[in-house]
């Protein structure tokens, strides 16, 4: 399963934006593009573009050249003021590299120029399968037990699954709003030994669940390694419930070694005594590690469940007739808690940004300008 | 600034409020408790105090001890306070326990004494604070035979123990009088026997319950299967032992069947609190043709001015209820009056072969108050104890299931139902 998971992500990563990253472009267009800079730094801006024309035509150029030529070209426009030849080729360089900034070495006009557009991502959709652990937080004890100071009650979180994908709608570069669509087998158990002196029962619950989290994320938009945390809250669907149970009659008289009957292991659906409709709050974070123009994902969450699951009207019957009592207590001498389930999950996942290169309605250029004076400072 | 620490805090209060917990939540006030140790525990009776403090009466049986007798007090959350185990190694069965006026317990049991092998019962009284022994247990029954027993009842100064012991072929009847200190009344001053002569020869007297309803006035509930009771053939019926102490007088009121060929055995009986209508309800069963089914009779307060027709002393006809009662096992119906209105009754069926305890609700009528009984029991053969109502109108009731799989262990169980028998609301 997890030799799978990995396999899939490591070919979604090499199928999308690495062999784009890495490529390299046709030589004599490297040339060209080599030549193409010469006549920049000799001032002659001209015939740049008509030089580059053939092998941008042919596509010829790998994706990191490409951004060369388009950096070229758009400070060839600018030059020649030819500013909506500049924009598009501002446009280009930012569809070859949608993560482009200036740096401080680029000139002014381009850093100003950079700031007429934007390629932040306005969804970012992604998948992500992985691990985790439920456990039930107790709200009132629902059991068989009569001696409670002699009988031992454990409450074990036990591994389950989770896969699914989400997709976040970026407002800012930092902060965006994600939803996502989770399938998850939450497992728990519950384990009573010491009951009537000697006899143990244990309870293994396993629940499928569709989990809906709705999350408020902050991540940093920069680097190769991208940490992220967010906070929401999530609608969970219980789609299933089933228990399996297990109890051992010891018996032991005199010297004679113990006896051990245990009553026939039996796995059952109670999804009738459980809420179909919970919720629960969604605290996570984690880091994206850049690969291409993708991402692979690790994310640690915590879903603290605020939803009792168990329907206290059918909680001690066989059905939702309520016409005969639950095999669970005559057979197993077990019951089921009035309970709410919480989930840390691990999970290992894959983002693409769905970048989307354009002209933002309102420049911001302050920042620019603070940092020329800042600059100016310096240099006096 | 104001709106950054508002948001948190809204926030938080929405989460707060959402949040599925014990303030939102109420306990819930049904439960449902196995109470036992090593071997097996079955219960007969139950008894609830002031307080809505449980005691339980049952036995508990094991290889080396055999049965002995197992009284329990469990909070009204169906926790043990204190659970003691009586009797000698050898056969105890446990019959009755009531709360005594003074706040002790007070139990009536059979009991086979081990030297001899004979049968007679025992009287305990119990501290019910600490489940500790007060005095010395006494002993019942007449020498030389087999004496059963049935139940005890707190008397103006003391305590009725109805009994019945072997004599031939036939069961003689009595009422044992003992004053508040268990020791017994001379038969000179309180003659036991339930005495009526049936010239035609031999027949059974079983004395269920005892009551004393004035100074010099008690009730016996029993059933008989005497002709000279009225009934021209030789079949069990209920009826009523009315008698004075000390002038002997003395009635009997016999309670027909419609079917002359149907048996009818007592097997509770309980008085009707005065909001109620006063009087008292008698449950039982009618078996004929190797069907047995639930036969309640409700009676009048005023028993000693009754004339011997039933119509004088019945407040609505004996009912008949087709439960599919088991026609094999030694089933017994506990009847209690509801505070609410009605009668509670817990008895025995037979569903698919095996005995379910059964829980229903008549109303004064004595007609269901319930669409169906609750069926309340596993693959095992579980048997009733009884039933009874806490102070807030819920209904506790004990009794014995088998645990794990058909052959399993027994154990006592205490359920608190809601007020319409159920599980939850």
């Amino acid at each position: 399963m997890r030799k799978t998971l990995l396999a899939v992500i490591v070919w979604m990563a090499l199928s999308s934006g690495m062999p784009a990253a890495f490529a390299q472009g046709d030589t004599d267009c490297l040339t060209t593009l080599s030549h193409a800079e010469s006549e920049f730094a000799a001032g002659r801006f001209i015939g740049i573009p008509p030089l580059l024309a053939d092998c941008l035509r042919g596509n010829r150029f790998s994706n990191e050249e490409k951004v060369r030529v388009y950096m070229l070209l758009t400070q060839v426009y600018l030059l020649t003021d030819n500013h909506p030849a500049a924009d598009e080729s501002y446009l280009k360089l930012l569809n070859a590299n949608p993560e482009f900034v200036p740096s401080d070495l680029d000139p002014i006009d381009v850093v100003y120029l950079s700031k007429k557009f934007t390629s932040r991502p306005i969804f970012t959709p992604h998948f992500k399968a992985g691990f985790n652990l439920s456990s039930q937080s107790i709200i009132y004890s629902q059991n068989v037990i009569s001696t409670p100071d002699s009988t031992k009650l454990e409450h074990r979180a036990l591994p389950g699954f989770t896969v699914g994908g989400g997709v976040e709608w970026n407002i800012t570069d930092n902060f965006g709003l994600g939803g996502e669509v989770l399938l998850s087998q939450k497992r728990f158990s519950t384990r009573t030994s010491s009951m009537f002196r000697r006899d143990d029962e244990e309870t293994v619950e396993s629940q499928l669940w569709l989990d809906i989290p709705i999350y408020v994320r902050y991540s940093f938009n920069t680097g190769n390694i991208r940490p992220f945390a967010y906070a929401g809250g999530a609608l969970n669907l219980l789609l299933t419930a089933s228990v399996e149970e297990q109890f051992n009659d010891r018996t032991q008289a005199g010297l004679e070694p113990e006896k051990v009957t245990p009553t026939p292991q039996l796995t059952r659906n109670i999804m009738y005594k459980r809420n179909f409709l919970n919720r629960s709050l969604v605290f996570g974070g984690g880091a994206k590690f850049k690969i291409g123009k993708d991402f692979v994902v690790v994310d640690v969450r915590y879903m603290p469940g605020l939803s009792n699951v168990t329907n206290l009207k059918y909680n001690n019957y066989a059905s939702k007739a309520r016409e005969e009592i639950d095999p669970s207590l005559w057979q197993f001498a077990t019951m089921g808690d009035l309970f709410r389930v919480n989930n840390f999950s691990l999970s290992l996942g894959y983002v693409r940004p769905l970048y989307n290169p354009r002209k933002v309605s309102r420049v911001k250029t302050k920042s620019v300008s603070r940092k020329m004076i800042r600059d100016d400072k310096d240099d006096k | 600034m104001r709106q950054i620490l508002t948001i948190p805090v809204v926030v938080a209060m929405i989460v707060f409020q959402s949040c599925d917990s014990r303030i939102n939540i109420d306990e819930p006030q049904q439960f449902y408790k196995y109470i036992g140790s090593d071997g097996d525990q079955e219960s007969v009776d139950l008894v609830v105090d002031a307080a809505n403090n449980i005691y339980i009466l049952g036995k508990t049986s094991s290889v080396s001890n055999g049965d002995q007798l197992y009284v329990v007090k469990t909070s009204p959350k169906g926790e043990v306070v204190w659970e003691k185990v009586f009797g000698d190694p050898g056969q105890e069965i446990p019959k009755d326990i009531e709360l005594a006026s003074n706040g002790d317990l007070v139990l009536v049991a059979e009991r086979v004494d081990i030297a001899t092998g004979e049968q007679d019962f025992v009287i305990y009284r119990l501290n019910s604070g600490n489940g500790s022994v007060i005095g010395t247990p006494t002993t019942g029954g007449y020498p030389g035979v087999v004496d059963y027993v049935n139940t005890i009842t707190e008397s103006s100064d003391g305590f009725l123990v109805c009994s019945y012991s072997d004599n031939g072929p036939y069961k003689d009847g009595s009422v044992f009088r003992y004053d508040a200190s268990l020791k017994m009344y001379p038969s000179n001053i309180w003659p036991e026997k339930v005495d009526i002569k049936d010239a035609s020869g031999g027949y059974d007297i079983i004395p269920v319950k005892a009551v004393q309803v004035g100074p010099d006035l008690f009730y016996t509930f029993c059933y008989s299967n005497s002709k000279l009771l009225g009934d021209q053939i030789a079949d069990y019926n209920f009826f009523i032992h009315v008698s004075n102490q000390f002038n002997g007088g003395k009635n009997d009121l016999v309670i027909p069947s419609a079917d002359p060929l149907s048996d009818e055995r007592l097997t509770s009986v309980s008085a009707i609190p005065a909001a109620a209508g006063s009087g008292f309800i008698m449950a039982g069963y009618t078996s004929s043709s190797g069907q047995q089914e639930l036969y309640l009779i409700k009676v009048v307060q005023d028993l000693e001015f009754s004339s011997s027709d039933p119509n004088s002393f019945l407040q609505v006809p004996p009912r008949t209820i087709q439960t599919s009662l088991s026609p094999i096992a030694p089933t017994k119906a506990s009847v209690f009056p509801s505070k609410s209105s009605g009668f509670l009754v817990l008895g025995n069926l037979n569903s698919e072969g095996n005995e379910n305890m059964f829980l229903m609700k008549v109303d004064n009528l004595l007609a269901e108050a319930w669409s169906a009984p609750q069926v309340l029991g596993g693959q095992g053969n579980d048997m009733a104890g009884a039933v009874t109502e806490t102070s807030n109108g819920r209904i506790l009731i004990c009794g014995t299931m088998v645990l794990g799989d058909v052959i399993g262990q027994k154990k006592v169980v205490l359920m608190n139902l809601s007020p319409n028998g159920m599980f939850g609301d």
